[in-house]
């Protein structure tokens, strides 16, 4: 099974698991990715590993109790990284980007309904890195033919820009990847936050501030990096990744104009939006 | 330990670190911060090389800015301070 996500495709390997096992993890992929699964070539591969002896015991949790990937920690290791739950400090796999491998130990229970979208997350945005890309919270919203990226943290607005965007295409009101191919910036959506599984070109990056008004102030570069860098997910403690994130980042902002835009519930967001945009 | 004018520094191999229309743009990897300078800043950073001194960068920011040596060199000691402190710059005079 291989599951592509902002144009890089994983594949799924499940070498010790039984025929059973491994149908309950391919139904449940398959809930959690299905628009998302595909036939390409595998730029890398997730190999799951069933742990068939651990003392691990379901903790009474459902699903998601983590809310972002602060929640795991990574330790770096001659050349792999080591991902670990902060709470039990379990060990939950390892990621090997020059091998182009992640392991995902499957430690049963609820391993894989908790620690599966913040191992997954963290292996799309290693592998991110290397091909010019990053993940960042943002709201992504395509108007008359035109990407628009609003990156912001929790409370900035990303919600309330999404709610004023019904009749849009709207990828996410939560995370974004940000990828350059073929000399453009392209925004996709990600299968995490009931986003669609789409693409498009990205031509505008706005900071969203909630005010009583409408109004766009052009930013400096430096400055937009800096908004962009602080917004995106899971600061990866590597000086390779944050080299080839800061890069991407410094690049795209110096092409992809930079305002930061004051907006409110009252105004017609989009037609001012619009405006602004004939204006540059 | 304070630096001296005699402190001869180099950048940390851990910060990444990209200029933009001459303002420059860190990233401290182990704090998971980004780290804005302006364009003195930047000047400052840039000319960080292993072979100069404190005092070199006093006289290199003087000598580029349109400011006092007394400013520039209460300033300049402030800022690498500020820089060493955090471990984005190192001392190698010994």
């Amino acid at each position: 099974m291989k599951v592509k996500i902002a144009g890089l495709c994983f594949k799924i390997l499940t070498d010790n698991y039984s025929k059973r096992e491994k149908g309950v993890l391919f139904n449940y992929i398959d809930s959690q990715y299905g628009f998302f699964i595909s036939d390409n070539k595998e730029n890398f591969v997730i190999r799951f590993k069933k742990n068939r002896h651990s003392s691990r015991k379901a903790t009474g949790f459902s699903v998601e109790p983590y809310k972002n990937n602060d929640d795991i920690k990574v330790i770096k290791r001659n050349n792999r990284f080591f991902v670990l739950d902060s709470y039990s400090s379990d060990n939950i796999g390892f990621i090997d980007v020059a091998n182009s491998i992640c392991e995902f130990n499957d430690h049963g229970n609820d391993t894989l309904q908790i620690l599966g979208i913040p191992f997954f997350r963290l292996c799309l945005q290693f592998f991110l890195a290397k091909y010019k890309g990053f993940l960042v919270h943002a709201c992504g919203v395509i108007y008359k033919g035109k990407g628009y990226l609003f990156p912001g943290r929790a409370g900035s607005g990303k919600t309330t820009i999404a709610n004023m965007s019904k009749n849009l295409l709207v990828f996410s009101d939560e995370s974004i990847c940000i990828r350059y191919v073929n000399n453009s910036y392209i925004m996709y959506g990600v299968p995490w936050h009931n986003d669609q599984n789409t693409h498009g070109k990205l031509g505008y990056i706005l900071f969203p501030v909630k005010s009583k008004n409408v109004s766009f102030k052009k930013i400096k570069p430096s400055t937009s990096a800096c908004y962009i860098y602080d917004n995106i997910y899971y600061n990866i403690p590597d000086s390779t990744n944050a080299t080839n994130t800061l890069e991407t980042i410094t690049e795209m902002v110096q092409t992809v104009p930079c305002y930061k835009m004051k907006f409110s519930l009252r105004d017609p967001l989009w037609e001012k939006i619009g405006n602004m945009s004939n204006d540059t | 330990m304070n630096l001296s004018l005699n402190t001869r520094l180099k950048k940390s191999d851990k910060v990444p670190w990209r200029i933009i229309e001459g303002e420059a743009i860190l990233v401290d990897v182990d704090r998971g911060e980004i780290i804005h300078l302006n364009e003195v800043g930047a000047e400052s950073w840039k000319i960080i090389d292993e072979t100069r001194k404190v005092s070199d960068i006093i006289i290199h920011i003087f000598e580029h800015f349109d400011v006092e040596e007394e400013i520039a060199e209460k300033d300049t000691l402030e800022f690498l301070g500020k820089l060493f402190k955090r471990g984005i710059i190192e001392d190698i005079s010994r």
